[in-house]
Formats: structure tokens, C-alpha cells, sequence
């Protein structure tokens, strides 16, 4: 019986496991999850019995399969967990797609690829012979189209060569016969015979022309090349074809000396001329013909382009392109002409017409006529023609190709549609399952792996279904559980909680019977709660002491043993136990502990009395569930118990705190109404000491108020002390600051006196300054004045020297003039002795009559003489006598000057002694003088100290005045505080005794 | 012989101390107020004295505090005497310049124990 009780939760649990992972339905892994609990408990219980444990069960097998199928299937998502993310995006998206797409798409691969490639395969393989095809073809053409240019050329060069060498022109003979017209009439002749020419010129070796057809022809041919080198040579000469300087048109020109037959001399030139557009309309003719006689192509385009690159040769249709750049045409081309030697061809994107052409091209070959061309020949057709049949022959490939692929990948694509079909059924089935519709059933047909697996997953759903019933019942239990837990917790009081207990644990069990067996302290037991069916024993507050019981089971329940007995009689119990049972009609029971602390409270028990009763397992889980509930609602209730007798007695101690806090307050209101006043000021007041606790709280407040009152008292005596002092003071303060004042003023006063002292002393010193220039200057000068006079003692002496030496001057003249008187007398006895003569002379020459009378005149003469010189001397005597009187006076007045010239010179030794007097004495004065001026100096220096000194006193006394001034303020506003303080300190009431 | 001053406005205390000390040999004056006793100890010499602190008017703590202002008196030990059994109690008294403090109720033994300690 118990065997089969515990296997089912063991089969339950691995089957979870089984369900879990198989499917993976996270809808079902969670609820499953949500009972680890309960799946352990059966864990445990399976463990009571070992025997269960080894019981084979019936699904291990099928439960082994897709566990180590899981394994399989948890192997590949490591890996992809270690390759790279972009791995693993791929892998993703290729794991998110179904197996039926992969297959399908798998198939349609496999078999339509190959027909896809060898489709591509053949199409390109065809199209590039196709165009080799084309290409080789248009080469040719090229090669061709080259070779008739030549010809073209060759042609030019033979027709010149015949032309020179007709009769009409080289032979001399011939040519005086036929006249000029009818030469040039052959000539016309033979452009009409060979088309292509334009013009044929002859002309001379000078350059002339001589004959000319119809058309223009230049005037001198001397400078021509083709000219000149045609008549050096004394050959042919074929052009390159050039632009003709009078048609413009390309053209071709060959010239060929005309060579006299008969001397063997160039006499003149042939020269013909044909435009390139005559050889471009017959090729291009020709290409039209071969287009419209079976070039299933359309119209070769023919180019030919010269050594400069220059188109040259160009379809009638573009003769535009004429004369333009290769490059401006075919730029991929052009670069390819330049030095070309081989045959090539290209597609090339024309930038006039800007069409795709496919362009052969190959060099012209050198012409026989040693003329280097480094032409280049060109064959172009527009691609969308080369290639029209290539095109032609896409769409067939294309949509055989496509055609075939669809029908194959078709094909496969309903063969693997076949074969998965009941692998999609199955993961259908699957897909239903997971979404919880369990009745789905897969029909399952043949003994292939399909068919297993399809069995297979209809047993899963059996399972499914069965473990879903079975889910759904323990949810059912464990509502009701909850349910009860709930009704029985709803309240707190014991005897209600066991009520309720009973009554809900026999409603839920649908028992006979249920009671709480709860164990006294002898370990003897009182059944203290009971729920009973009418018509059965009831078995309330009967007291059951079962030593049987006690001895063997009592530890057992301890440990949580819940103990189920499906018949009293078949299990082995003993038969005091049984006897006890009886007395309650029992034949089935149901027990659990009641534990709180691995405290055995009690025991719920549920008894059968009607018949026996097989005890399913949930309803044991439940029974033993609710009797820890019930356990933990009893453990609630006895501490709810607990906490009440707590705050009974918590309340009684408040009701004494209360009390003696109001007495408290008492004692406090008491000692605030004593001291209140010390608020307001009044430090007389005293609280009373009492003797309860605030008394001695009271007396520190009156330490506090009588030291205020101290304090207050002290301040008072200060502040008044303070006030009177100050007002003692404030008067001096005045005075000193007046006085400081005063003091100040003072010094000014003899600061403006010394600065007029100073003032006096400057001008002493600038006196006795002046004073000293004053006594210099007279001592200057009386030094000069001593010089003069010393010029003067000596001019004196000079003169007494002069004086003496004009005496003795003068007394020689004295002498001198006595000398002269001397010989004056004597002048005077000659003038007589001469007068006395001349009277002799003039008797005489008077007795020699007439021969004596010239005498008589000199001798009158003579007579004269001596009486003039007479009267003469008579005059000097006068004179000398005068000089010698002014002599005397002259000496007499020597005499006088010398005398007074002594005396000045006296005079002059005075003045002299005089003058030194006064040159010591000014001396003396400058000495004085400037030492009174250095004796200033020093004064006005003192006095300027004496001033600076006098005014730092100025300063100092100012400040001091100011300093007294603030001291004033000071002691003012102290008095102020003093007072206010005084106000203040009033407040306070001290004394009491007054 | 020791004079001691006993402070108690309780006659029946002030009796009952008074004996006790005077049984130990003391001189003993009994006041019944703080401001006797005031006046007291400065008319008087005395050696110690023994005070309540629960008196109407000036208490022993206030008592304390003046005779410890007071030069006179400062030196004087004191010897506290109060029904005021807590600790706080004991401690302002201490602090107030007290040099003992008994409880009420006390023995004979512990008074003059008390007593003597403060009178060398």
C-alpha cells in the first residue's frame, strides 16, 4: 500500500524533468517549478523505504531516450555559443528556418544549380564564339580595307608613271606636233577614262604650269615637295593624302617626271591630284553591297586615320568626322594606332554619336612606292548589330534554362514535400502539444523511425495529460491548504485556533474524527480540541495515559514522524494501543506532531471510524502541512500570550512612574513659582528646600541667584564707582585738551617768531655778505691806490732829475749866449770897418771919374751891407739880452719847482703811509665780516633745526591735543556705558533686607 | 570640651541630637533656624556644627554656603544631618563646604562618629 503511494511521486517527478525538457514549454517549466518543495518532500519520503527506491518503473526506458537526445541537442548550441557572433547570426537564421524550407530549399538547390551553370556555361561559351566570330571577321575586313588603300595608292602611282611616259608629253617630237588644247583635251580624256582625278596639271621644271585640266591648280609649283622631289629622283612620287591648300579636301597627289626621249631630260612634270572622298564613296559603296548581299551585320563603317591621327577616311554618313582627332572619336582606339604594327580589335564607345562600336583596326601597310604611310585602317560597327544575334541568342538560353530549373526544382521540391510530411505532422502534433491541446494524436502507420517517433510522442501526450490531472489536483491541495492555513490563523486566541483547527482539518479530510492530543508535563496527554461526526464517541478532555505509547513513539514524533495507519488491526500495533483506539470506534488513523522549537506540543490526529481508510499520500502532505501550521498559529497565540502579561505589568510599573513623575512636576511647579521672579530681575527670591528629590535641585538654584545677586551687587557698586569717577574726570580731560589746545597754538605763535628770526639772520648774513664785497673792494682798491702812488714817488723823482738837469741846461745857455754877444760885437766892428771901407772905395773909384764908377755903385752896395748888418746885430743883442733875462727868470723858477717838488715828494710818502693804514684796516674788516657772515650762516642753520624741533612739538602737541580730545570722547561714552550699565544693573532687586 | 551647634527646626530632633552629643561629653547649642545660627557662630566660638537642610526660611545648604563666604567662619566644619538620603544630595552638601553628611535615621554611633572626625 505505502509502496504504491511513494512510487507515483517518483514517477511524477522524473517524468517532469522529462516534460520539462523535451519540450521546453516555458509555460510549463515554470508552473512545475513552482513546487520544488513539494517535490523534494517526495524525494524524502521515497527514502523512508528503500524498496521503492529500486521499483523498475515503467517509463525510465522512454524517460532515458530523450534525456541523452537532449544532451545530443544541447551539444551544437555550446559550440555555436563559442563561434563568433556573425556565426552565430548565420547559424541562427538557418536554425530559425523550418526543416521543411531548409529540405525544400536544400533540394531546390542541389538540382537546379547544375542545369543553371551549364546553361551560363554554354551561353557564354557560344556568345564569346560569337564574337571572336565577329571579331576576326571585322579583322579582316580591317586587313582588307587596308590592302585596297594600298591598292588605291598603287593605282595612283602606276597611272602617274603611264601618264609621264605618253608619247603627248616626253616626246619631243609628239609634243611640238600636237598643239597645247589638244593636249590638254587628251588629258581631260584621261580623267574622264580613269575616274578619281580631279585635276592633272603639267608643268615645268621652273615651276610653271605648261598644261591643266578642268579645276584649279596653284600658280608655281617650285616649292612643292612632291614637285621637287619627283624631278631630283627622276621618279614617281606618291603623297600621303593632305589637304589641298585650293579644295581643302583631302587629297592624294602623285607627280612623275616627264623624261625627254630623246636627251634623257627632265622637262617637266605630270601631276595629278585625287580627292580621298572619291576613294571613301567607292568603299563605302562597296560596304553598302556587301551589307545588302548577305552581311547579315547591316554597314561597316570604314576609317582610316593618318599619322598625325586624323580621321582621314570616314563613312559618307560622318564625313563630319573628317579632319577631327581619332581621340575625339574613338578615344579607347586612338592611343592603340600610335606605333601599331598588328592587327586589333576593341569596343569602343563613339563620343560623337555615343554608341557602343566594335572597332577593328590594323596599320596600312607600306606602299610600294616607298612612301611611309603610319596610317592606320578602321572597321567599325555599332555592337547592338555585332552582337545582335549574340543577343538573339540570350533569350532562348535564358528561358530554357529558367524553364528547366523550374521544373526541376518543382520536382524536387514535392519529392521532399513527400517525404517530410509526417515529420511536419509530427512537429504539428508537437507544436499542439506545447500549446496544451493534449487530445492530439498522431495516426501513425509503418514500423519506420517516423512511426516510432509518432508513438512515441502520442505516449508523451498520455503522460502529459496524466501529470496535468495530477497538477491540477496538488493546486487544488494546496488552495485548500491555504485556505485552512487561513481560517485558522484568522485568530489569535488558543482555543479558538484549535477549534477552528479540528473543525477545518475534518472537513477537508472527510474524516470521522479529528482531534489535538496535547501533552501535559508528565508526558500523559489530554485531547483538547475535537471535531467528531454525530453518531460518533466524543473524545474531548479525555486524558489518555498510553505508557505504550509513550515510551516507543514519543521521540519518533519528535523528529516530525507523521504516522498514517490505513487498518488498526493489520498494523502491527500493540494492544493496549489498539484497545485505546477502540474506546473511539477507530478502525483508520492519521497522525501528526504538533512542533514548536522541536518542542512536541501536541499531536493532530484524524480518526476513521466507519470503515478503514486507505490514506493517499496528498492527504497526508496536506495533514501533516496543516499540523505545522497549526504548530506555528499555537507558537503565535502563546507569544501573543506572552506579550499581553508583558504590557500588564509594563502598564502597572507606568501607573507608579506616573505617580511619582506627577509629584515630580509638583515639586517642579512649586520651585518654578519661587524662582520666577529671578526672571524679571529679582534676586531676593529663595526656593524652598524640600526634602523631596527637587529640593536639593532648588538649593542650586539659590546658589546660582545669591551668586547673581553677588554679581549684581559687585556691578552696581562698579557702575556707580565707574560713573562718579568718570564725571571726576571728564573735567580735567576738558581742561588738559584746552589746554593741549592752547599749548599748540602757542608753539605756532613762536614758530611764525622764529621763521621771522630766521628771516632777520638770512638778511644779516646777506649784509654782512654784501659788507664783505664792500671791504674787499676798498682794499682792492687801496692796494691800487698804494701802486699809483709808488708811480707817482717815482714820476716825482724822474721830475727833481729833470728839474736839475734843465737848471744846469739853462745856465749853459746863459753862457751860450754870452758867447753869442761876444761874437755879435765883433760882427758889428767888421759892419763898421766894411762901411768905412766902402766910403774909401767909393772916394776913390769918384777921382778915377767915369772908369771908377762901377765901383762906386759895389762900393755903395757894400756900405749898405754893413749898415744892414749892423742894425742886425744891434736886434741879436736885443734878443741874447732877452734870453739871457728869461734865463734867470727860468732858473729862478727851477729853483722854485725843485723845492716843491721835494715837498711832493713828502707828501707823496704820507699818502703812501696812509694808504697801507687803510689797506690793514679793511683788511681787519674782511677778516670781521666774514667771520660775522659764518657766525650768520650757523645761526640760520640752528634756527632752522630749532624751527623743525619747534614744529615735530607743533605735531606732538596737536596730538596730544587730539589724543585728549579722544580720551574726552572716550570717557564720555564710558559714561554713557557706565550709566546705561547702572540702568541695567537697577533692574536687578538685591537687597532684601531694606 | 568641644562646642557644637545644632540647627534643627524639628524641636523633637534638635532634642534628640542635643543628647546625644552632650551624652559624648560635647557643649552643645540648639537654634531652631539658620539665621540664629548665623548670628550665632559669629558671636560665638564655636567648633563645629551640626545642621538640617529642611527648614523654613534659610536651609543648611544656604547655611553652608554664607558661613564659608564668611572669613569668620569659614574654617568651621559642618556636619550635615538630613532625612535628603540621595546621592545628589549628599554631593551638593559636599560641595556646599559640608565636612560630613549623615542621613536620617542614624544611630548614635554614626552622629558622633561623624562629629568627632570633624573635631580633632
Amino acid at each position: 500500500m505505502l509502496k504504491q503511494l511513494y512510487t507515483r511521486p517518483v514517477y511524477i517527478t522524473t517524468s517532469f524533468i522529462v516534460v520539462e525538457q523535451i519540450l521546453i514549454g516555458a509555460d510549463m517549466a515554470t508552473r512545475f517549478k513552482q513546487e520544488p518543495t513539494s517535490r523534494h518532500k517526495y524525494k524524502k519520503a521515497s527514502h523512508l523505504n528503500d524498496s521503492t527506491r529500486n521499483t523498475p518503473q515503467m517509463p525510465s526506458s522512454s524517460v532515458q531516450h530523450p534525456l541523452s537526445g537532449l544532451d545530443n541537442h544541447q551539444i551544437p548550441t555550446q559550440q555555436s555559443n563559442q563561434n563568433s557572433v556573425f556565426d552565430q547570426l548565420g547559424l541562427s537564421f538557418w536554425q530559425r528556418l523550418s526543416l521543411k524550407t531548409k529540405a525544400t530549399t536544400l533540394a531546390i538547390t542541389l538540382s537546379t544549380l547544375p542545369i543553371i551553370v551549364l546553361g551560363a556555361t554554354a551561353y557564354y561559351i557560344t556568345s564569346k564564339t560569337i564574337t571572336n566570330n565577329v571579331t576576326q571577321q571585322q579583322q579582316a575586313r580591317a586587313i582588307a580595307l587596308a590592302d585596297q588603300f594600298d591598292n588605291f595608292i598603287s593605282q595612283r602611282y602606276l597611272d602617274i608613271q603611264n601618264l609621264a611616259q605618253s608619247s603627248v608629253l616626253n616626246d619631243p617630237t609628239v609634243r611640238a606636233v600636237v598643239s597645247t588644247q589638244s593636249k590638254e583635251l587628251s588629258l581631260e580624256q584621261y580623267i574622264k577614262n580613269n575616274p578619281g582625278y580631279d585635276n592633272i596639271a603639267v608643268i615645268d621644271p621652273a615651276g610653271q604650269v605648261i598644261l591643266q585640266t578642268a579645276g584649279e591648280g596653284i600658280a608655281n609649283y617650285s616649292n612643292v615637295d612632291y614637285f621637287q622631289q619627283s624631278i631630283q629622283t627622276k621618279r614617281p612620287v606618291v603623297t600621303p593624302p593632305r589637304k589641298s591648300l585650293l579644295t581643302g579636301e583631302y587629297s592624294i597627289y602623285a607627280a612623275a617626271p616627264v623624261i625627254n626621249t630623246t636627251t634623257g631630260e627632265v622637262f617637266a612634270v605630270v601631276r595629278s591630284r585625287t580627292p580621298v572622298q572619291y576613294f571613301n564613296e567607292i568603299l563605302h559603296a562597296e560596304a553598302k553591297n556587301l551589307a545588302q548581299s548577305g552581311n547579315r551585320f547591316g554597314v561597316e563603317e570604314y576609317f582610316a586615320v593618318n599619322d598625325l591621327g586624323k580621321v582621314v577616311v570616314a563613312p559618307t554618313e560622318h564625313l563630319d568626322y573628317i579632319g577631327e582627332d581619332a581621340q575625339a572619336v574613338f578615344p579607347r582606339v586612338a592611343p592603340r594606332l600610335i606605333n601599331n604594327t598588328s592587327v586589333g580589335s576593341l569596343i569602343d564607345r563613339d563620343r560623337v554619336e555615343r554608341q557602343q562600336y566594335l572597332v577593328a583596326y590594323t596599320p596600312i601597310q607600306q606602299i610600294e612606292s616607298q612612301t611611309a604611310l603610319n596610317w592606320s585602317a578602321m572597321v567599325a560597327l555599332p555592337t547592338a548589330q555585332v552582337f545582335a544575334a549574340r543577343q538573339g541568342l540570350f533569350l532562348p538560353f535564358f528561358l530554357g534554362t529558367t524553364v528547366f530549373t523550374i521544373l526541376v526544382g518543382a520536382i524536387a521540391a514535392h519529392l521532399v514535400n513527400r517525404a517530410l510530411r509526417p515529420v511536419v505532422n509530427a512537429s504539428l502534433a508537437v507544436q499542439k502539444l506545447g500549446e496544451g491541446n493534449l487530445n492530439t494524436r498522431l495516426s501513425v502507420q509503418g514500423k519506420d523511425e517516423l512511426a516510432v517517433l509518432g508513438s512515441n510522442i502520442n505516449v508523451m501526450a498520455n503522460q502529459l495529460q496524466s501529470l496535468l490531472r495530477q497538477q491540477e489536483e496538488v493546486t487544488e491541495q494546496a488552495q485548500l491548504f491555504a485556505d485552512v492555513t487561513f481560517r485558522i490563523r484568522r485568530s489569535l486566541n488558543v482555543d479558538d485556533i484549535l477549534k477552528t483547527a479540528v473543525k477545518e482539518v475534518r472537513k477537508v479530510l472527510k474524516s470521522d474524527r479529528v482531534v489535538i492530543y496535547q501533552f501535559n508535563s508528565d508526558l500523559s496527554g489530554t485531547i483538547v480540541a475535537e471535531a467528531v461526526a454525530p453518531g460518533w464517541t466524543q473524545a474531548l478532555s479525555d486524558t489518555i495515559d498510553d505508557p505504550c505509547f509513550k515510551d516507543r513513539h514519543i521521540q519518533q514524533y519528535k523528529n516530525g514522524r507523521v504516522r498514517a495507519i490505513d487498518n488498526i488491526h493489520q498494523a502491527g500495533l500493540t494492544d493496549c494501543h489498539i484497545k485505546s483506539l477502540e474506546r473511539f470506534e477507530v478502525k483508520a488513523n492519521l497522525v501528526a506532531p504538533i512542533l514548536k522549537d522541536n518542542q512536541l506540543l501536541g499531536l493532530l490526529i484524524a480518526h476513521q471510524c466507519a470503515t478503514t481508510r486507505a490514506w493517499q499520500q496528498a492527504e497526508i502532505d496536506l495533514f501533516t502541512q496543516l499540523a505545522t501550521q497549526i504548530g506555528f498559529a499555537l507558537d503565535q497565540a502563546y507569544l501573543l500570550e506572552q506579550v499581553e502579561k508583558a504590557r500588564a505589568v509594563a502598564e502597572e510599573a507606568s501607573g507608579d512612574q506616573r505617580q511619582q513623575k506627577e509629584s515630580l512636576q509638583q515639586q517642579l511647579i512649586g520651585l518654578l513659582s519661587d524662582v520666577e521672579q529671578a526672571a524679571q530681575g529679582n534676586l531676593t527670591v529663595r526656593a524652598e528646600v524640600t526634602a523631596g528629590e527637587i529640593g536639593t535641585v532648588a538649593d542650586f538654584f539659590n546658589s546660582i541667584i545669591e551668586s547673581l545677586r553677588q554679581l549684581a551687587t559687585n556691578v552696581k557698586t562698579a557702575a556707580s564707582q565707574v560713573n562718579f569717577a568718570v564725571a571726576e574726570n571728564q573735567g580735567a580731560m576738558h581742561q588738559l585738551a584746552d589746554q593741549a589746545s592752547q599749548q599748540a597754538e602757542a608753539i605756532a605763535h613762536s614758530l611764525d617768531s622764529l621763521a621771522h628770526m630766521t628771516d632777520s639772520i638770512q638778511a644779516v648774513a646777506a649784509s654782512a655778505h654784501q659788507a664783505a664785497e664792500v671791504t674787499r673792494t676798498a682794499s682792492l682798491t687801496a692796494q691800487v691806490g698804494g701802486v699809483a702812488m709808488n708811480h707817482t714817488v717815482d714820476s716825482i723823482l724822474n721830475l727833481r732829475q729833470t728839474v736839475a738837469t734843465t737848471a744846469g741846461k739853462v745856465r749853459q745857455l746863459s753862457e751860450s749866449s754870452q758867447q753869442i754877444s761876444k761874437v755879435v760885437s765883433l760882427i758889428n766892428q767888421i759892419a763898421l770897418q766894411t762901411n768905412v771901407l766902402a766910403i774909401n772905395a767909393s772916394i776913390e773909384a769918384n777921382r778915377a771919374g767915369e772908369e771908377g764908377r762901377g765901383f762906386a755903385l759895389v762900393a755903395e752896395e757894400i756900405g749898405e751891407l754893413a749898415s744892414q748888418s749892423s742894425a742886425a746885430t744891434k736886434e741879436i743883442e736885443q734878443i741874447v739880452e732877452n734870453i739871457q733875462r728869461e734865463t734867470v727868470e727860468v732858473a729862478h723858477a727851477m729853483e722854485l719847482g725843485t723845492n716843491q717838488v721835494i715837498e711832493g715828494t713828502n707828501l707823496v710818502e704820507d699818502t703812501k703811509k696812509n694808504l697801507r693804514k687803510i689797506f690793514d684796516g679793511s683788511r681787519q674788516i674782511d677778516q670781521l665780516v666774514q667771520s660775522i657772515s659764518h657766525a650768520t650762516i650757523a645761526q640760520a642753520q640752528t634756527s632752522q633745526q630749532v624751527t623743525q624741533l619747534i614744529k615735530e612739538i607743533a605735531l606732538i602737541s596737536e596730538q596730544t591735543a587730539n589724543s585728549a580730545r579722544q580720551v574726552f570722547g572716550s570717557l564720555q561714552e564710558t559714561t554713557t556705558v557706565a550709566q546705561q550699565l547702572q540702568v541695567s544693573v537697577g533692574v536687578f532687586k538685591v537687597d532684601d533686607e531694606s | 570640651m568641644a562646642t557644637i551647634l545644632v540647627v534643627e527646626d524639628t524641636l523633637s530632633e534638635l532634642e534628640l541630637i542635643s543628647n546625644y552629643l552632650r551624652e559624648s561629653g560635647f557643649t552643645v547649642i540648639g537654634v531652631t533656624s539658620a539665621k540664629e545660627a548665623l548670628n550665632k557662630a559669629i558671636e560665638q566660638k564655636l567648633d563645629a556644627i551640626v545642621t538640617d537642610i529642611v527648614m523654613p526660611g534659610m536651609s543648611g545648604f544656604e547655611l553652608c554656603r554664607k558661613l564659608k563666604n564668611n572669613p569668620d567662619t569659614e574654617q568651621l566644619p559642618i556636619i550635615i544631618c538630613s532625612s535628603k538620603d540621595q546621592e545628589i544630595d549628599r554631593f551638593w552638601g559636599m560641595k556646599q563646604g559640608a565636612a560630613a553628611y549623615v542621613t536620617k535615621p542614624f544611630t548614635r554611633e554614626e552622629l558622633v562618629r561623624a562629629v568627632k572626625s570633624v573635631v580633632a
